[in-house]
């Protein structure tokens, strides 16, 4: 910008009176112009714009002189839409124009400068107040200016200006006070002031001076070197007081400081009527323009006033500027024609490469076997760029998983110190004294060196060291969930009774099935007949012989127990009141004649086998009713359960060991011809025409409809002691001699859940009617009660648990319990124990 | 109570804060809380009440009564502190202590021999029945017994059934010719009819309907009825009024019996032959025992393991609750209206019929060893009841104190079958043993 200083109007007085006295002053003058102007151009392109609008302005005062200060204002603002043009011009002008001629400062005149001060306050203030309505205003306005229209008025507004110019210059000659040099630019705004209306205190001061200085047409004849002036980056410092409003300089005299400290003096402001006159008079009204900063009026020159009038026109400012110079195209784009080398192409580019078809080939053959695929994301490899210098292949020995390293050795102590600390100092003064030694070079080797160093090796060599998982288990992991007893109960759990009263061993015992009685056999050669709530003796029978077996006929019609001693087969009605007198004397009815045999003739076999016989009148008297004698001692009798037929088991009569008997008929049979084996006991299956015969290792089934046998069963036993039958049919529990008691199913007999718990020969085993309990009799003393729960699914597993062991007895010629019998719907469980007593278990 | 107070800080020694009450006016104590140490026990207690009645001007002997102390209706046994922590009872607030005079321990008096373990046995003011096991009742002098006399008091022996004596029972016991009933295990229910100047006894009627033996016999509060328990599950209501039935036939098959009887009894009168007014079906296994709520109401309690409430006027049954062990006896106390069972496991349960909501089942004592085949309630006393078991041993108890009996009566060798406390006087037991004991019981309410 600093062309523009040097562009300064030949007639404004201030360049002519500073440039006279010192050059050096004018360049400071000039230097701060420049920055100011820089610096508005920048931050307040507002104010830049007033500036040039000038030109219409003026045209329109021209046309409508008597309208008033507000309906010009909008015309001010019209012409603020010149703005981004007259901005660029600027910068063309600059950098087009930076003469400027000493001569053509001096021109101006020191009188023309006095003048200023006097009006300068008055226009301030105004000034100020017409500022703010402009602002206002100004966008609204924008678009309304007309082009062609304004560069004809400029055209005629310029020579107006220039007539103002020269009234400026008459008035100038009538000067009063001296202005300092760098003010001299007031002087032009104080002429203008005296000749121009208050409109022109509209201009912002410091742009319309950048505009005029610009628009000023004078060239210099002297070419300065612009860089040595360009004071583009500085600050307009003709005013020193800054960016603050200028109202409050609206009290006084000044309107600022100069870079002196001097005040800088308001030009003296015309009234209206001066105002007015200039306006008619000065031929340089319409192209003054007042600069705010510095409250004095500048005129544009022509120069000025032609780069308004481009910029107007949307030309650019330069006047010689040529936008369609022609372009000179230095590197081609297009492809030429001759290359710009000759050489040949070499002969590989033409013939195919073996490589590459290699390549090829090898990935034709990789599709043709499917070994490419597409669309896979690799997976892709970290690659770390280490090498492990220490890795040791050998550390991995084979085998050994896991490998722990063996344990570091202890590092030495405060203790091994060839100069201990105090504490660790044996309290032994000699050892003590042996302990410490004056210097280092006085300590002996470590005398167990070697031998540590060798048990070192030693143990690395020979310690197998290897992570060995240990089992985390308890002896009661493999035992399988159970359910706890206590959630099972009912089930006998300790004695509740004890019936005394047998003098010896008993053999056997049978509870009547309405849970009243208990008859027991004994080898006191005694029956007797107990109430199972008291534990009282009701009965008691002398037979003549050592009772096997008793059991109760399972009728509710008969009141009638068996009674098996050596050969006999003993009918007993007990025939107190125990039962419905009905029913005893039913049952001795039944029991007083021979029932009429009609054309049966019994079989040879049979008759040599069993005899049956009424009670004579002794033995009635003693409650015999029928007695049937057999071969051979009788071991046991089965009822069938209703009552009618019974089975009895004659170990020692071979292939006539079990016998068939109807009781109503006085019958027998021998069902098998053949002897299997020793016969140990037999059952009837509770549900259907089934007679289990159980020899020492086997279990045969038979279907006595049919008269075949069903099932035979390996009984996974060496020898057989008793058999009880699931009221539900389909299982049964064999209890041996050899300590076993499997549970067998009918449907899977290869397989029984074999029950270990037992630790000598079981005697007994006994299904409970009701309750899915069973419980067996063994020789170390032990009754065991479990839960033997049956499913309806034939795929489940019985539930067998073990609930209680029930010790009580005592030991008789090392026998223990003989029998056990559950009571028909309690949860009671009765012992007959060789020690001649009877146990209710509860 | 400043003091008090500051002797809770003390945390070795937890104090609180209790306030006696008593039922009984002449051991009454000043109302004020005071703070005791909370481990104190009964001894402790007694302690505290024997210094404020000597403060109050008592004379305290060696005569002078223990006290029994209730908290919060139960029984204290051990240290207080115990028991209100298992009762969840809070410490911080005033504790309402309830003391009575301690029940003096009943004193063995006598023990009547017999030939056959004692079934039954019940006792009136005067005379004492038994039912024993070789078929015959005894009759005893009460006043006798009282005096320790022993057999001296035996009055009379009555063969009269051909099996066990179960049951027995007076009816009326005021006027000199005194009435009562036996049942026994051959089925039928005797009505005897005792003079007791002249010492004869006349049975009056035989009750013959139950298919098994009778168990449990009980007369009704108005005297006019009796109901019998069987095994065979009937439990069968007869009239006691004797109306002269017209002739009847002799059963052939009752003859032998009849006339076993007459010799028995050598009397030449011919007993009435009665059958049930009514006969209760519903239980699935034997009765075990009856008791009269009402003249209208009868208890069973039966090996089927429920206790029903029969209604006699519909005839049928009213409430039924379901233990899970055979019910073997039942007492009801119409002074506390609760239900008494003792069954076939160690334990004596107290039910209340009237609540009808949540558990029935009010306390469960706890302390015979084995089965316990009779439990009574004392006839005056609320809370007092006896029980015999197969332990050997009676144990007196209070309501309000499950975890212990008040006192074990120890003496039988054998099986308790029976034990019975209808005279206020006297606790009597028949055993397994062949005796029936007595034992005097001083009550004083």
């Amino acid at each position: 910008m600093s062309g523009k200083r040097k562009r300064l109007d030949p007639s404004d007085p201030k360049n002519i009176s500073n440039g006279g006295d010192n050059d050096d002053d004018y360049l400071v003058g000039i230097n701060d112009e420049g920055d100011s102007s820089d610096s508005e151009y920048e931050g307040e392109e507002l104010e830049e714009e007033d500036d040039e609008e000038d030109i219409p302005f003026l045209d329109d005062l021209l046309e409508e002189e008597e309208e008033s200060g507000e309906q010009q204002t909008d015309d001010i603002k019209k012409n603020q839409q010149l703005k981004p043009q007259i901005k660029k011009g600027k910068h063309a002008i600059n950098s087009k124009s930076p003469h400027v001629s000493k001569d053509s400062l001096l021109e101006v005149s020191e009188e023309d400068v006095s003048e200023e001060g006097k009006s300068e306050s008055e226009e301030e203030e105004e000034e100020s107040d017409s500022d703010e309505d402009f602002e206002d205003e100004a966008d609204s306005l924008m678009g309304d200016s007309d082009e062609g229209e304004s560069i004809e008025e400029v055209e005629e507004n310029m020579q107006r200006k220039e007539d103002n110019q020269v009234k400026n210059h008459i008035d100038r000659d009538s000067g009063t006070d001296c202005i300092p040099a760098k003010n001299t630019k007031k002087d032009t705004d104080l002429v203008k002031g005296l000749s121009s209306s208050k409109q022109s205190e509209n201009f912002e001061s410091s742009e319309s001076n950048s505009v005029e200085e610009s628009l000023s047409t004078e060239a210099p004849k002297e070419v300065a070197d612009e860089y040595e002036y360009d004071s583009s980056d500085e600050e307009d410092l003709r005013n020193t007081i800054g960016n603050i409003p200028m109202n409050w300089y609206d009290d006084y005299p000044h309107i600022g400081y100069n870079l002196e400290g001097k005040p800088i003096l308001k030009p003296d402001r015309l009234d209206t009527l001066d105002k007015f006159l200039n306006k008619l008079e000065n031929p340089d009204f319409r192209r003054t323009v007042f600069d705010k900063q510095t409250g004095q009026d500048i005129r544009l020159s022509d120069e000025d006033l032609e780069i308004a009038k481009r910029l107007m026109g949307r030309r650019v400012p330069q006047l010689g500027y040529n936008m369609y110079e022609k372009f000179e195209d230095i590197f081609s784009h297009e492809v030429q024609e001759m290359p710009l080398s000759g050489r040949p192409d070499h002969k590989r580019s033409f013939i195919p490469s073996k490589s590459e078809a290699a390549y090829v080939a090898k990935r034709a053959l990789q599709i043709r076997q499917n070994k490419i695929k597409y669309n896979e994301k690799k997976k892709e490899i970290k690659r770390v760029f280490s090498y492990d210098l220490w890795h040791d292949e050998g550390t991995k020995m084979r085998g050994i998983y896991n490998h722990m390293p063996a344990p570091k050795r202890r590092l030495p102590g405060h203790g091994e110190s060839y100069r201990p600390p105090i504490e660790y100092l044996s309290l032994d003064p000699k050892a003590r004294e042996a302990r410490l030694f004056p210097s280092i070079r006085k300590v002996p080797a470590y005398s167990k060196y070697i031998q540590e160093q060798w048990d070192r090796c030693l143990n690395l060599y020979l310690a197998p060291r290897q992570r060995v998982r240990k089992i985390q288990a308890s002896s009661t992991d493999l035992i399988p969930l159970l359910p706890k007893p206590q959630d099972l109960r009912p089930f006998p759990t300790q004695e509740a009774l004890v019936f005394k009263g047998h003098n010896s061993i008993i053999r056997t015992i049978s509870v009547h099935p309405l849970g009243k009685y208990l008859a027991s056999g004994s080898d006191d050669r005694t029956v007797k007949i107990w109430e199972t709530s008291t534990g009282r003796c009701l009965r008691s029978f002398d037979v003549e012989g050592a009772v096997k077996c008793v059991s109760w006929n399972p009728s509710s019609k008969l009141f009638l127990l068996g009674v098996a001693f050596d050969n006999n087969l003993v009918f007993i009605n007990p025939e107190t009141y125990l039962v419905d007198k009905i029913v005893v004397n039913q049952t001795n009815q039944i029991f007083r004649y021979e029932p009429d045999q009609g054309d049966y003739i019994r079989p040879d076999r049979v008759v040599s086998a069993v005899k049956w016989r009424t009670a004579s009148a002794d033995e009635w008297a003693k409650g015999y009713r029928i007695i049937v004698e057999h071969f051979r001692n009788i071991k046991e009798i089965v009822w069938h359960k209703q009552g009618d037929y019974f089975a009895t088991v004659v170990p020692e009569g071979d292939h006539r060991s079990v016998l068939m008997h109807q009781l109503s008929r006085w019958r027998s049979q021998v069902p098998f011809n053949k002897c299997k084996g020793r016969i140990q006991t037999i059952a009837f299956h509770p549900k259907l025409p089934f007679l289990y015969v159980v020899t020492q290792t086997h279990v045969r089934v038979y279907n006595l409809l049919k008269q075949q046998m069903t099932k035979k069963v390996q009984a996974n036993c060496r020898w057989i002691s008793s058999i009880a039958v699931h009221p539900g049919g389909e299982h049964f529990l064999i209890g041996g001699y050899d300590r076993k008691l499997n549970w067998f199913e009918m449907e899977c007999t290869r397989r029984p859940h074999l029950l270990r718990y037992h630790k000598s020969a079981v005697r007994s085993v006994a299904y409970h009617r009701k309750y899915p309990l069973f419980a067996s009799a063994a020789d170390e003393g032990r009754v065991i009660v479990c839960h033997g729960m049956v499913y309806n699914d034939w795929v489940k597993d019985p539930l067998i648990v073990p609930l209680k062991e029930l010790k009580g007895h005592r030991f008789f010629d090392d026998l223990y319990v003989l029998d056990i019998a559950w009571h028909p719907f309690e949860a009671y469980l009765f012992t007959a124990g060789a020690d001649a007593t009877i146990r209710l278990w509860h | 109570m400043a003091a008090s107070l500051q002797k809770m800080n003390d945390a070795e020694k937890l104090n609180v804060l209790v306030k006696f009450i008593t039922k009984q006016e002449q051991y009454a104590v000043p109302g004020a809380s005071v703070s005791i140490p909370a481990d104190i026990d009964g001894a402790g207690l007694n302690k505290v009440i024997q210094t404020f009645l000597k403060k109050s001007g008592a004379t305290i002997g060696s005569d002078f009564p223990q006290f029994e102390f209730i908290v919060k209706g139960q029984f204290l046994v051990g240290p207080l502190k115990k028991q209100l922590d298992e009762d969840d009872i809070s410490l911080e607030k005033v504790i309402e202590i309830e003391y009575l005079k301690q029940q003096p321990p009943p004193t063995p008096k006598d023990s009547l021999q017999h030939d056959d373990w004692v079934a039954s046995l019940q006792c009136t003011d005067k005379w004492l029945l038994t039912g024993c096991y070789d078929n015959t009742l005894h009759l005893w002098d009460a006043e006798g017994l009282h005096a320790g006399k022993g057999e001296k008091a035996h009055t009379l022996t009555i063969p009269a059934h051909k099996a066990p004596v179960k049951a027995v029972a007076w009816v009326h016991t005021n006027s000199p010719t005194k009435t009562f009933v036996s049942a026994s295990i051959d089925q039928t229910a005797v009505v005897w009819v005792w003079q007791s100047d002249t010492n004869t006894v006349e049975c009056v009627s035989e009750c013959r309907g139950h298919s098994q033996s009778v168990e449990c016999i009980a007369v009704s509060p108005s005297t006019k009825r009796f109901a019998t328990g069987s095994w065979d599950n009937l439990l069968k209501i007869w009239s006691l009024s004797r109306k002269p039935l017209p002739e009847e036939e002799e059963e052939a098959a009752d003859d032998d019996d009849e006339q076993d009887r007459k010799k028995m009894r050598g009397s030449t009168k011919k007993p009435e032959k009665k059958t049930p007014i009514m006969t209760l079906a519903g239980h699935s296994e034997s009765v075990g025992s009856a008791v009269w709520m009402s003249d209208e109401e009868v208890i069973t309690g039966s090996w089927d393991h429920s206790l029903r409430i029969w209604d006699l006027e519909i005839g049928g049954l009213r409430q039924q609750f379901n233990s899970n062990c055979a019910i073997f006896s039942v007492s009801w106390s119409p002074i506390n209206g609760t239900i008494l069972t003792s069954s076939a496991d160690k334990f004596i349960r107290l039910y209340d019929a009237r609540i009808s909501d949540g558990s029935i089942v009010q306390q469960k004592y706890v302390s015979h060893t084995k089965w316990v085949p009779s439990v009574k309630w004392s006839a005056v006393a609320e809370h007092l009841f006896v029980s015999g078991g197969y332990d050997n041993v009676i144990k007196m108890w209070d309501s309000r104190r499950p975890k212990a009996p008040l006192y074990d009566l120890t003496g039988h060798s054998d099986k308790v079958l029976a034990v019975d406390w209808s005279n206020p006087k006297f606790i009597v037991s028949g055993s397994a043993d062949c005796t029936a004991k007595v034992y005097s019981s001083e009550k004083d309410v």
